[in-house]
Parts: C-alpha cells; sequence; structure tokens
C-alpha cells in the first residue's frame, strides 16, 4: 500500500448538518448531529480535516456500547400519577448514578465485601479469605439475528474474556445463558424476508452455546428461555459468566512506556463496525460485516497461557478487545496517559486489510495485556511455548494522545481528553404514562386440571430439558445443585450452586428473575419482580440474603421514542429501590438499545426485558435445598401472602389477556420473611435433621405450577387445601384461579416433616404463613377449592409428560 | 489442488446426518426423504504427492473403524439430489485452520502464502423431492446465505 491507500481525509470540517448526517449513514459510524456538530469543532481547532481512522476510533468510542449515552444521559422525564391530571416533572442527570449506582454505593458503607464494583469488565466480591469472584452478563442480540450460531457462540466467548479481563484476570468457573426468542411454533407463511424462523435460531443459538461453553470447559449451569412474538427479528441472547481470582488482583494499572501486546487470534474483517451496528436498527438491508465466528480452541488456548502469565506475574494491565476492538481496549487502558500503536504489526488473517480496518475490528478470541519491556521475552516465551500468538503492537506513553502509525507514517492522532472526555452530555425526553390494560372477567370453572395442563405446556413454563443436557455442568466438577434435580433428574432446579475450591467449603449460587410480561402493564413492578424473583431463587436453594450481588442487563427499544425511555425510567427507580431494602448491591450491568425490527415499513420494539442475575455466597452448600418433594406424610407449607395479582401472568396469557393487577413487592416483609426462611433452612446437619427438605418457588403459572413441578419431580403426590392459603386483599377477588395462578412475589411453597412442625413455625412467628397441605404416597396432585371439592384431580405422569413435550426439540 | 472426501461407511450411524433428516421433517414438514448423508470435503490448495494426502487423508480426516475417503472424486454420488454448503472466501473457517494445522504437524509442510485449505459439506438425500423443496432446505436449515453459500444438482441413481 502506498502512503494514499493507507488513510484518507475525510471531507468534514465544511459538511453542514445534511451533509454530516449523510457522511454518518454512510460510514455506519451511528453518531448524532451534536456529536457530529462536536467532533468537528474539534478539528476545526485542528485545523484540519479528520482522516477515516480518527473519526472509525471517535465513533467506537462514543457508541452507545462504549459510553452508555441514554444511562449517562440528561433525561427530562414526566410521569403520570393517579388520580391527577398533571403530569410529575423531574430532571433526571444520569439513570446510572442516580439509580444504579447511588444504592450501590450506600450499602458499600454498609458491608466488607464489596471489592470492585462498576469500574472493570465485571463485578468482584470478596468470596473466602483467599479468593474474590467476579460476574459478568453481556447481550449478543444482533449478531444472534443474523448468524445464531456464531452469534450465540461469540456472545460467549466474549463475556468469557471479559471475566478473563477483569482486574489481573479471574478463571472463568461457571456460564448463566438466557435467550428470549419468537415462539417456536410461529408460522413460517408469516415470516417476512432476511429474518429467520425462531425454531432454527433457537437451534442456532443452543448449538453455539454449547459448541463453545463446552469446548472451553466451563459448565453451563443456569439460564432461562422465554418466548414472545415481539422476539421475532430481534432474539435476546444473554450469556454470563463467573471467574475466580486469587484476592488482590482486581487491579491494575498501565504504565507508560509498558509495550501493548495483542494475545491470540489473529484480526481479519469479521465483525467490522459490531458496535456502532449495535446502535442501529435491524433493517432488510444491514450489512454482513458484524458476522463474527469464533474458534472456542483458540479462546481456550490464550485463556490458558494467560492465567500462567499472570500467576507469573509478567503483565501490569489486562482487558479484552470486545466491541469496537483495539481501538476500544486500548484507547480505554491508555485513557489516562496515552499510547503508541504500529498498526503494520498487527498479526492478520489475511492480507489486504486497511489500517482502519484492522484498528477497528471485532475478530474474536484477542487479548490486550500491557506487559514490561523487561518481561517482553519471558512473555512471549511462555505464550510461544503454548502455540499462542503474541505480537508487540505499540506502547504506552505519558503524550496524553492517541498515536496511531502504519509502516511508518503517522495516520491518527487524537487527545486522550477529547476522545474520552469530550462527548456532549444527551439530553431525551421521557414519559410514562398508566397503561390503559383492564382486567378481564373470566368464568370460574369447576374443574382446573386441564389449565394446569395447558399451563405446564406453554413454552415458557415447559421444561428446558432438552436444551439443558446439550451444555456440560459437570466439567471442572464444583456442581453441588445441578439445574434439573429430583428423582428422575429432571425437575426445575431454582438456582444453581458450586463449589469451585476443593480445600474450601464455600459455594457460589447463581440465580437469575426476568418477567417482560409484567413490563406491559409497568415496568417498575416488572424490575421489582426480577429482582425479588432472583433473590428468591437464591433462597429457595438454601442460601442466605446476607452476600447477594446483583447485575441488571437491560435490552430495550429505542430511547429516543419517549414512552420507551419512560419505561426504562420507571424500570430504574425500582432497582433503585429494591436493592437498597434487600441491602443486594448492583456491582456490574449492561444495556443494549435500538431492539426493534422493521417489518412492512412498521417497527416492532421488543418487550422492555431487563434480566436480573443474582451470585450468592453460600457458607455451607451442603445445606443446599432441592424442589422436589422428599417424604410423603411431611407437611406443605406456603410462606407468603398471595393478592389477586394475575396480571401478566401465565393464567392470563393463555386467554390473551394482560390484565392490570401486575405482581408488586414489599420488600420490608419479603425480608423478613426470606431471613426466617434462610434460618429455618440451616437447621440440621443430617437429612433426618432437616426442617426444610424441599422448596420451590411459585412464579410463572403460580402455586398451582410449582406445587405441580414439586410434585413431578419427586413423583411424589400432594394434596392442598385452597382455602388455608393465606389471601391478602378484597375477598370478593379470592376465587380459585387467584390462589391457584397468581403469580405474587416473594412467596415460596415449603416441605416440613411433621415432627418439625413446631420448630418450623417458631422460626416462621411473625410472618405470614400456612399448613395447606401434605405429601402423599399416590403419585396425583389433588386441590380443594374454596367450596371444599375437588378442582384439581391430575395424575404427575400425565402432568410431567405435558411439561417436557412442548420443547423437546 | 486436492480435494479429499470423508463420509460414512455403509451401514455405520451418521447422528449428525440423522439429526438433519429430523430436523428436516419436524421443521420444514418435508417428510419424503427416504435416508441423509452428510460428506466432508477439503480441498487443499497446496502442491503434494498423491501418497501424502492419502496419509493425511487416513491419519487426520478419518475416523478408520466408521469412515472412508476418496482423492479427487466424488465419495459417492448416489443420490437423487446432492446439496454443497460451504463459507464465504473472508468468513473464518474453523476446522480448516485446524486442518492446516494438523497437516503441518502431519507432513512438516506448512501453508505458504496463497496456498490453503477451505472446507465443505456436500448432503446426499434420498428422496422424491421437488427443487423448490431443495431450495428450501437449502435456504430454511443448511446454509445461512449471509455467511455461506449453496448449489445442489442431481445426483445419479
Amino acid at each position: 500500500m502506498n502512503k494514499n491507500e493507507l488513510t484518507q481525509e475525510i471531507v468534514f470540517n465544511d459538511l453542514g448538518k445534511k451533509q454530516l448526517l449523510k457522511l454518518n449513514k454512510e460510514m455506519y459510524l451511528s453518531l448524532n448531529l451534536e456529536e457530529l456538530k462536536t467532533i468537528q469543532n474539534y478539528f476545526k481547532k485542528k485545523k484540519r480535516n479528520p482522516r477515516d481512522i480518527e473519526l472509525e476510533t471517535i465513533a467506537q468510542t462514543w457508541s452507545e456500547h462504549c459510553k452508555h449515552k441514554v444511562f449517562g444521559g440528561i433525561i427530562n422525564y414526566r410521569e403520570e400519577v393517579e388520580g391527577k391530571k398533571a403530569k410529575q416533572k423531574k430532571l433526571i442527570n444520569s439513570l446510572f448514578n442516580t439509580y444504579i449506582r447511588n444504592p450501590t454505593k450506600r450499602i458499600e458503607k454498609k458491608v466488607n465485601w464489596l471489592v470492585s464494583v462498576f469500574s472493570d469488565n465485571a463485578g468482584v466480591i470478596k468470596f473466602n479469605k483467599d479468593y474474590d469472584i467476579a460476574f459478568k452478563v453481556e447481550t449478543h442480540n444482533h449478531p444472534s439475528a443474523l448468524d445464531p450460531y456464531g452469534g450465540a457462540g461469540t456472545g460467549i466467548g466474549g463475556v468469557i474474556r471479559d471475566i478473563l479481563g477483569v482486574g489481573l484476570g479471574a478463571k472463568p468457573i461457571a456460564n448463566t445463558d438466557v435467550f428470549c426468542f419468537a415462539p417456536h411454533d410461529y408460522p413460517s407463511k408469516k415470516i417476512p424476508p432476511k429474518i429467520l424462523h425462531p425454531k432454527r435460531i433457537a437451534k442456532g443459538v443452543r448449538a453455539g452455546v454449547r459448541d463453545y461453553g463446552n469446548r472451553m470447559g466451563i459448565p453451563t449451569l443456569n439460564g432461562a428461555i422465554l418466548f414472545d412474538e415481539r422476539y421475532l427479528g430481534n432474539p435476546l441472547v444473554y450469556c454470563g459468566t463467573v471467574g475466580l481470582m486469587p484476592k488482590g488482583l482486581h487491579k491494575k494499572k498501565v504504565h507508560p512506556g509498558d509495550l501493548i501486546v495483542s494475545v491470540g487470534g489473529r484480526t481479519g474483517r469479521d465483525g467490522i463496525h459490531g458496535v456502532t451496528f449495535a446502535s442501529a436498527e435491524l433493517e432488510e438491508s444491514t450489512p454482513s460485516s458484524p458476522v463474527q465466528i469464533g474458534n472456542p480452541i483458540e479462546e481456550k488456548k490464550t485463556l490458558d497461557v494467560l492465567l500462567q502469565a499472570r500467576d507469573e506475574k509478567l503483565y501490569n494491565c489486562i482487558t479484552d478487545c470486545g466491541g469496537g476492538g483495539y481501538s476500544s481496549a486500548i484507547g480505554e487502558t491508555a485513557k489516562e496517559i496515552g499510547a503508541r500503536v504500529y498498526l503494520e504489526k498487527a498479526p492478520l488473517k489475511y492480507r489486504g486489510l486497511k489500517p482502519w480496518e484492522i484498528w477497528v475490528s471485532e475478530s474474536q478470541e484477542r487479548m490486550l495485556v500491557a506487559v514490561p519491556k523487561e518481561n517482553k521475552e519471558k512473555f512471549i516465551a511462555l505464550c510461544e511455548a503454548e502455540n499462542v500468538e503474541a505480537t508487540v503492537i505499540g506502547e504506552y506513553t505519558n503524550t496524553r494522545k492517541l498515536e496511531l502509525f502504519y509502516e511508518g507514517y503517522m495516520i491518527g492522532e487524537l487527545e486522550m481528553n477529547f476522545l474520552h472526555n469530550g462527548l456532549p452530555k444527551r439530553n431525551l425526553k421521557a414519559e410514562w404514562e398508566i397503561p390503559k390494560t383492564k382486567e378481564p372477567k373470566l368464568k370460574e370453572k369447576n374443574d382446573y386440571s386441564k389449565i394446569l395442563i395447558q399451563l405446564l405446556s406453554m413454552p415458557n413454563i415447559a421444561s428446558k430439558e432438552t436444551t439443558i443436557r446439550q451444555y456440560d455442568h459437570e466439567v471442572q466438577g464444583g456442581s453441588v445443585l445441578k439445574s434439573l434435580v429430583g428423582e428422575e433428574n429432571d425437575g426445575p432446579g431454582d438456582a444453581a450452586i458450586i463449589k469451585p475450591l476443593f480445600d474450601s467449603d464455600e459455594g457460589i449460587i447463581i440465580s437469575n428473575g426476568i418477567n417482560p410480561l409484567y413490563g406491559d402493564i409497568d415496568s417498575y413492578w416488572m424490575a421489582a419482580s426480577s429482582i425479588d424473583e432472583a433473590i428468591r431463587n437464591i433462597i429457595a436453594v438454601g442460601g442466605s440474603l446476607e452476600r447477594i450481588a446483583l447485575l441488571d442487563n437491560f435490552c430495550w427499544g429505542n430511547p429516543e421514542r419517549e414512552n420507551e425511555l419512560g419505561k426504562l425510567v420507571r424500570a430504574c427507580q425500582a432497582c433503585n429501590d429494591f436493592s437498597s431494602v434487600f441491602g443486594t448491591p448492583f456491582i456490574s450491568g449492561k444495556d443494549s438499545f435500538y431492539n426493534e425490527f422493521l417489518i412492512k415499513k412498521k417497527f416492532i420494539s421488543i418487550p422492555a426485558t431487563l434480566l436480573i442475575s443474582a451470585m450468592g455466597v453460600m457458607k455451607n452448600p451442603v445445606k443446599r435445598i432441592s424442589m422436589d418433594l422428599k417424604e410423603a406424610r411431611n407437611l406443605i407449607y406456603v410462606a407468603g401472602n398471595t393478592f389477586n395479582e394475575l396480571g401478566g401472568s401465565h393464567y392470563y396469557k393463555l386467554h390473551d389477556f394482560t390484565g392490570r393487577n401486575v405482581p408488586k413487592v414489599n420488600a420490608l416483609k419479603a425480608k423478613k420473611l426470606y431471613e426466617a426462611i434462610e434460618k429455618a433452612s440451616s437447621v440440621g446437619e443430617n437429612n433426618s435433621e432437616r426442617v426444610i427438605r424441599s422448596m420451590h418457588d411459585p412464579s410463572e403459572g403460580g402455586i398451582a405450577v410449582a406445587l405441580a413441578e414439586m410434585a413431578f419431580a419427586g413423583m411424589k403426590g400432594a394434596e392442598i387445601d385452597l382455602s388455608r392459603i393465606p389471601f391478602e386483599g378484597n375477598e370478593k377477588e379470592k376465587r380459585n384461579d387467584v390462589l391457584l395462578f397468581s403469580e405474587s412475589n416473594s412467596r415460596l411453597l415449603i416441605e416440613v416433616p411433621e415432627k418439625f412442625k413446631k420448630k418450623f413455625e417458631a422460626i416462621m412467628k411473625g410472618n405470614v404463613f400456612a399448613e395447606i397441605g401434605r405429601i402423599t404416597k399416590k403419585e396425583k396432585l389433588i386441590v380443594k377449592g374454596l367450596n371444599g371439592k375437588e378442582i384439581i384431580n391430575s395424575d404427575l405422569r400425565e402432568l410431567k409428560d405435558a411439561w417436557k413435550k412442548t420443547l423437546n426439540w | 489442488m486436492w480435494e479429499i472426501e470423508v463420509g460414512y461407511k455403509e451401514g455405520k450411524k451418521d447422528a449428525v446426518a440423522d439429526s438433519v433428516k429430523a430436523s428436516i421433517g419436524e421443521d420444514l414438514g418435508i417428510k419424503k426423504i427416504n435416508s441423509l448423508r452428510i460428506i466432508d470435503v477439503y480441498r487443499i490448495n497446496k502442491d503434494f504427492f498423491e501418497t501424502q494426502v492419502k496419509e493425511i487423508a487416513e491419519k487426520l480426516f478419518i475416523d478408520p473403524i466408521t469412515q472412508s475417503f476418496s482423492i479427487d472424486k466424488p465419495f459417492s454420488d448416489k443420490a437423487d439430489w446432492i446439496i454443497e454448503v460451504k463459507f464465504h472466501e473472508d468468513v473464518t473457517d474453523n476446522v480448516a485452520i485446524a486442518a492446516m494445522e494438523g497437516v503441518h504437524d502431519l507432513t512438516g509442510l506448512g501453508f505458504a502464502e496463497g496456498e490453503n485449505l477451505r472446507t465443505a459439506k456436500k448432503y446426499l438425500i434420498e428422496g422424491k423431492l421437488s427443487e423448490k423443496e431443495v431450495q428450501s432446505i437449502c435456504k430454511d436449515l443448511l446454509a445461512n446465505e449471509l455467511i455461506e453459500s449453496f448449489k445442489y444438482w442431481k445426483g445419479k441413481k
């Protein structure tokens, strides 16, 4: 290449509004006019036009993916208040600081186990006296829509590198994956061109997760799969990883003079503009270059050699090349000091890449480390011995500038201060209006056995065994409580527990909470419910409220639509309120916007979807509790009140209604209840001494579905009486279907041996709970209704078959 | 340029092929397929002697218990339809990368600038399918046209 081909000066400084926006579109910069003008001013002061590589660098660094412009922006928020005409107005300066980081800061003053929050690739908390644990969940939605197999695989690969790149490097020990698809039986004829059938996407994503996760030797321990038509053109793929790191390694710092070393995969044209693409709506003409192909074997080698180098203290800093490739990784690590990069040195997959392409490519399996000069030989030799490519591509400086070279020519020069602090704050408008949905009037039935079968076969509730079984959940030998439990190893566990160290007792509990249906009524209560669900799943397996860390993952539509952003504000407010009361801080998070797609010139937004992932530390995993019923004659209790909260429930969905009474959360009461249950869970060493033998949380499908799951997981019958279930609210609304299917939060079904009745009730005193029935020897689920008559009498085998059939593909 | 084709021996179970066949029936509703076989194709763009290619195929690409191979001729063309799927040129082909490393380890000969190895998959289908159905199998199941291309032709019966 001659000098003129290396880089191109872009005619920029003299462009007007329209021309700037045109250029923005042509170059896939995904910036707005204000941002483009800020760049123009910068280069006007420099008295020159920008070069292509400089504009690319700024676009990558200022992308939504890297700078979280919506969460950091200034929002003019208006909210409709029940019974009032005037809307309540509020100016919010940074959703993130106000509602996510602030509660964590408050909690940080009271607890001593937060190690590194919101400052690195992942959140880190204390595990035991020698180790810390890191947790991160990423989204990889748009790539998975285009190439489900590759998209999901690279999603996993990316979050694993986040963990490897946190502090000085953590060892990945568990994965968790949550997917949202359109229904698998969506009619093929209704699928618009260029959109893959949801079942094909589901199968591809599953295979991608399987092949990448299994080959990396990391167990996939937890997850969820949800279905809704609005995910048709825009599926969601959440990938999470937990990592273990020796104490004291959470800090890293680059020094001027350190060498910038690229380790692992080579750079190709794959994944160019992935980050800026993630900030654009999917259209039929979407380009193919954002597709990345992952190579787990390459990543495994890179992981292993870097952990060795970490232990030999050969580098000062490590980070992953994720979104934005080198440009983001180097730009971020050199933020405070400066860097000089020689792009011709980067190892390439094939010839012909332009310097800017090398700079922003998102090729997979690449890590970036800062190696002090004196360790260079040792570091390179170690990598060579393990057959991993390591190449010095530049050095950190103290110029506070980013300087890019190609074969001796300077092709880009940007000031770090402008690159990182020059981005104007975004001003956005948000509005929340009380939704107009109404409660339907459903007729009461004399028998609900059929409805129960229908609920169990709904894809959101149905068994995910076919998927779970394709994942390795045993590798590394630490899983103490598995995803599938019970008599026939197929019951749906509430959360997974791993014990990562052989010579230490502590365990890690991983769970999640997600329910986009509630968001159709009120995103505030959706977020509250998801937080409560993630926490109560940890309580359900015998965990403790004492040390639970949360991650937030928002997948939303277009934030420039005021109602979409209004929903986001509501959800964030709930994050603030509920993490504060529960004492469960957020330690890391991720947002993904513009999750909408165009069909016949109409934009369809995904449901506002918030995934709450929770990680709890368990002192003694021997005290784990699984959800399958254990022994005939034991008593069945329900803890927590049931309300008339069928809004957003699966019972309503089955009848094609949304409803209005969305489940709410009373965090103070819930906290007290969980603390009592936690106490009861810890009683007894052997099974015969345990006060609680099994526990499960009623969520999708309510008490009826939860009890059915407990019964067929243990293949033990159960008989309960609905009139004994504690109900709060208008007595007129106390109906059989409400008691059976309401999805009220903060409730648990608990199995207690009769001999511990007094002990259990003494521990639970001061909380709402009731004995509602017994375990039987017959393989039947029998429910007595409010009028004393049987309203469900079902064979367990029949229930289980219905539950297992839907997703058995 | 050498071409090695690898397939299962007569009567040996190919689980992947079975699941592809099942998916065509369940997901696309095309149930007229009597049998489906998958052939792995390795195209080596580098000079070798035939004995070397034979060694590469035997020691690297096949499981000698269940599979066998052919060099520079189709492993089989006994089918109603034959479909070939491969990655576009600029898409990373991991199997090919691993195969090149294997060839290097086995023969001591690496791939120089301009030389390479690429893979493809052939699907041999027996069943009375219309061309439209074959196209649907290609587009809706076997190939993602964003990263892969396909072609199909009639086999010999």
